[in-house]
C-alpha cells in the first residue's frame, strides 16, 4: 500500500468520523442551544470546504478512488447506529422513519428527478400502500411481509390507472391530476366507513417476519438493543436494496432514457426523434416510483400500527417532493440526505413546532436562490467503476493505475 | 446497372396550419448517397417539411416512403427506426449530461442491456457500455479527435461547433439511410460552418458513403459547395429544382430572396 493510498484512506476515515460524530451529536444532545451550535458548526465546516477548492477536490478524489472502502464503512456505520443509540429507542424509531422517507424520496426521484414527471400526489400513493397493508392485515390477517408487497403493488396499479388517460398529453397535466388525486383520496378516506372513516385503520399488527415478532429486544454479544432496532434493520435492508436498485438504474441506459424524455432538462420531442418511446418510458418511471412510495407506506402502517387520513394530504406530498428539490434533482445521494434532514430537523426542533412550516419555506426559497442544484448536485453519469478515467490519469500519460 | 429507383420519395406532401398552407403539395426524391439542398426564404416551409418527414407533425395529405416502404403516418420513433434521422435547428442537446450520454441517446435503440442487465447482470451491461464508448469515440473522432477525449464532460462545457458536431454524430449513430440536417451552420461563423462542411464531406468518404442527406441551409456558399441537387421552396410550394446553377438562375427564387 503506497503512502498515497494511506493518505486517501485516512482522509476518508476522517471525513466519515467527523460527519457521523456531528450527526449523532445532533441526535443525542437535548439542549437546544447546543444543537443549534452543532448545526451551525456543521454548516460552517461544509460551507468552508465547498469554498476551499483544493481541499474539496482532494476529498472528492479520495472518496472516488477509495469508493469501495467508503461504501463498506458506511454500511458498517449504518449497522452500528442502533448500538450507539441503544439508550434512546425514540431516535432509532425516527431513523427508521427517515429510511422510509428515503425510500419515498428515491421513488419520487425516479419520477420527477430522472423522468421529469411531477408527482404532487406522493402522499396519496403512500396512503394507498399503507391502507392496503392495513386492510389486508386487519381483515384477512395476511402476513406483514406479504402486505408490504401488496401495498406496493396496489400503489403501482392505482398509479397506472391514473396515468393511462394521460399518456397522450404533457406531463404538466399529470401534475394537476396527482393534486386532484391526493385531495380526492383524502376526502374518500375521511368519509368511507369501510376504510375506517376519519378514525383510519387502528390495530394493525406490528411487523413480524416468519413468526419472529418485532416486539422482542435484540441481544447481541451481551448488548441489548431495544425492540425498535428490529424495524430499523428491516427498513435498512429494504432501503439498501431499493437504493442499490435505484443507483444501478440511474447508472444504466434506463436512467439515461428517463433523462432524455425529461422536459425539465431534455425534451420529449427530440427523444422521440431519437427513437425513444417516450410515453412508455414515462409510464415505467411513474410505476416504479409508485412501487417505492407504496412500499414505504405499507411499512409505515406496520410500524405505527395505525394509519389515518391526516397523514395523507397535499401538504405531505409537497414535503415528500421537496426532499428531491432540496437534495438535488436526479442526485441519489442528495435526495437521501435531504430526506433524512426533513425527518430529523422537525423532530429536533419540536419546541418550535408551530414555526416549522415557515422555517421550512424559508429554507426552500433560500435553496432555490442560492443553490438551485440542491445540497448534492447530480453528477455526470460514469456508469461503472473504472469506466471513467480519473482526473489524474487524464493529466499524466500512462492511463489509470 | 445500378438501381435507379430513388431511396426516398415524397409525394404531394401537404400541411395546413389553419388557413395557412405551410407545405403545399411538395414532391421530392433523393437517391442513395446524394445530398439534396433545400433552400427558400424564412417561412417557406423547410422546417415544417422536416417535421412532416420525421413524423413530428401528422400529414394533411400526401405520403412518403423510404426504399419503397411507405412510412406515412408513423410516429417519430418508428420513422427513426426505419432509417430517417434528423437534427434540429435549435440545439436540443441536454446540457447537464455528458457528451457520451447525449450521444448514447441516439444509440439507445441499438442497445440490449435494459432492466435485467442493469440491475443484476452488470457484467453484461459493462460489455455493452464498453462497446458503446468505443463506437462513440470512433464517431466523435471522425469529426474532432479532441472531442473523443471530452466524453465525460458536460455538454455545457464544450464549444458551439463541437455541440453541432455532437448533434450530427448523434443523428448518425444508428447508421441512418437518410439524414435531415436543419441549418447545421446556424449561429456559427463562416469559418466554423465551412469547417463543419469539410467534416461532413470527410465522413461521407469512408463509412457513410451510402448516406443520403437533405440539407436546409441559408448559406449559399455551403449549398453550392456540397449539394448535388437543390430544391427551392416558397410559401410551401416548390418553385425550382435542379443543380445549384440552374436553380440560382430562377427568376422566381431571386424575387423571393431579394425582392423585386
Amino acid at each position: 500500500m503506497s503512502s498515497h493510498t494511506l493518505k486517501e484512506l485516512l482522509l476518508v476515515v476522517c471525513c466519515l468520523v467527523i460527519s457521523w460524530a456531528l450527526f449523532i451529536a445532533v441526535l443525542l444532545i437535548t439542549n437546544l442551544f447546543l444543537v443549534f451550535a452543532v448545526i451551525l458548526v456543521a454548516g460552517l465546516v461544509i460551507y468552508g470546504f465547498s469554498r476551499w477548492e483544493r481541499g474539496k477536490a482532494s476529498i472528492v478524489q479520495a472518496f472516488q478512488r477509495q469508493s469501495r472502502f467508503a461504501q463498506v464503512s458506511m454500511i458498517v456505520i449504518f449497522l452500528c447506529l442502533p448500538f450507539i443509540l441503544r439508550s434512546s429507542p425514540y431516535w432509532i424509531l425516527i431513523l427508521t422513519l427517515a429510511i422510509l422517507w428515503i425510500i419515498v424520496a428515491l421513488g419520487i426521484n425516479i419520477q420527477f428527478g430522472s423522468a421529469g414527471i411531477i408527482n404532487l400526489g406522493a402522499a396519496a400513493f403512500y396512503g394507498v400502500g399503507a391502507y392496503t397493508a392495513g386492510m389486508f392485515a386487519t381483515r384477512l390477517g395476511t402476513p406483514p411481509l406479504l402486505n408490504l408487497l401488496l401495498g406496493a403493488v396496489m400503489s403501482t396499479i392505482v398509479g397506472s390507472l391514473l396515468f393511462i388517460p394521460l399518456l397522450k398529453t404533457k406531463s404538466h397535466y399529470l401534475a394537476l391530476v396527482t393534486i386532484a388525486f391526493v385531495m380526492a383520496f383524502h376526502n374518500l378516506l375521511n368519509n368511507a366507513e369501510w376504510l375506517g372513516g376519519a378514525q383510519g385503520i387502528v390495530g394493525i399488527p406490528l411487523m413480524s417476519v416468519a413468526g419472529y415478532s418485532f416486539t422482542q429486544e435484540i441481544k447481541i454479544w451481551g448488548l441489548k438493543l431495544p425492540s425498535q432496532a428490529n424495524f430499523y434493520y428491516l427498513a435498512l435492508l429494504l432501503g439498501g436494496l431499493l437504493g442499490a436498485a435505484s443507483w444501478r438504474l440511474w447508472n444504466s441506459w434506463v436512467g439515461l432514457t428517463w433523462n432524455s424524455i425529461n422536459e425539465g432538462t431534455g425534451d420529449e420531442l427530440s427523444a422521440k426523434c431519437m427513437g425513444v418511446t417516450a410515453g412508455r418510458w414515462s409510464m415505467i418511471a411513474f410505476t416504479i416510483g409508485n412501487f417505492y412510495i407504496g412500499l414505504a407506506g405499507a411499512f409505515y402502517s406496520h410500524m405505527t400500527t395505525f394509519i389515518s387520513p391526516p397523514d395523507i394530504t397535499f401538504y405531505q406530498s409537497l414535503l415528500f417532493l421537496s426532499a428531491v428539490i432540496l437534495g438535488g434533482v436526479d442526485s441519489i445521494p442528495g435526495v437521501c440526505l435531504a430526506a433524512v434532514l426533513l425527518v430529523i430537523l422537525p423532530e429536533k426542533l419540536r419546541a418550535f413546532q408551530q414555526y416549522w412550516v415557515m422555517f421550512f419555506g424559508i429554507i426552500l426559497v433560500l435553496m432555490l436562490i442560492l443553490r438551485r442544484k440542491g445540497l448534492i448536485p447530480a453528477r455526470i453519469r460514469s456508469y461503472m467503476r473504472g469506466i471513467r478515467p480519473t482526473s489524474e490519469s487524464l493529466k499524466t500519460p500512462g492511463g489509470p493505475r | 446497372m445500378p438501381d435507379r429507383t430513388p431511396l426516398f420519395c415524397c409525394e404531394k406532401l401537404t400541411k395546413n396550419f389553419g388557413g395557412l398552407k405551410a407545405v403545399d403539395g411538395v414532391d421530392l426524391q433523393v437517391s442513395e448517397g446524394a445530398i439534396l439542398g433545400l433552400i427558400g426564404p424564412n417561412g417557406a416551409g423547410k422546417t415544417t417539411l422536416f417535421n412532416l418527414i420525421s413524423g413530428v407533425y401528422p400529414l394533411d395529405a400526401g405520403g412518403f416512403s423510404l426504399r419503397g416502404e411507405n412510412l406515412t403516418g408513423l410516429p417519430p420513433h418508428k420513422i427513426k427506426k426505419k432509417g430517417i434521422s434528423r437534427t434540429f435547428q435549435q440545439s436540443r442537446l441536454i446540457l447537464n449530461l455528458s457528451v457520451y450520454d447525449n450521444l448514447f441517446i441516439g444509440m439507445l435503440e441499438g442497445f440490449h442491456s435494459w432492466f435485467g442487465d442493469s440491475l443484476l447482470f452488470r457484467s453484461r451491461f459493462k460489455k455493452e457500455l464498453k462497446k458503446a464508448i468505443e463506437k462513440a469515440n470512433q464517431l466523435l473522432s471522425q469529426f474532432n479527435p479532441e472531442l473523443a477525449g471530452k466524453g465525460f464532460l458536460p455538454v455545457s462545457e464544450i464549444s458551439q461547433i463541437d455541440r453541432r458536431r455532437l448533434e450530427i454524430c448523434r443523428a448518425l449513430a444508428t447508421k441512418p439511410a437518410l439524414l435531415l440536417l436543419d441549418e447545421p451552420s446556424a449561429g456559427m461563423s463562416p469559418e466554423e460552418s465551412s469547417e463543419l462542411m469539410v467534416d461532413l464531406r470527410r465522413i461521407r468518404e469512408d463509412e457513410y458513403r451510402q448516406l443520403s442527406i437533405i440539407l436546409v441551409e441559408h448559406d449559399m456558399a455551403v449549398i453550392e459547395d456540397i449539394t448535388d441537387r437543390v430544391i427551392a421552396l416558397n410559401y410551401g410550394k416548390k418553385i425550382a429544382e435542379g443543380t445549384f446553377e440552374e436553380v440560382s438562375q430562377n427568376e422566381e427564387l431571386k424575387e423571393a430572396y431579394l425582392g423585386r
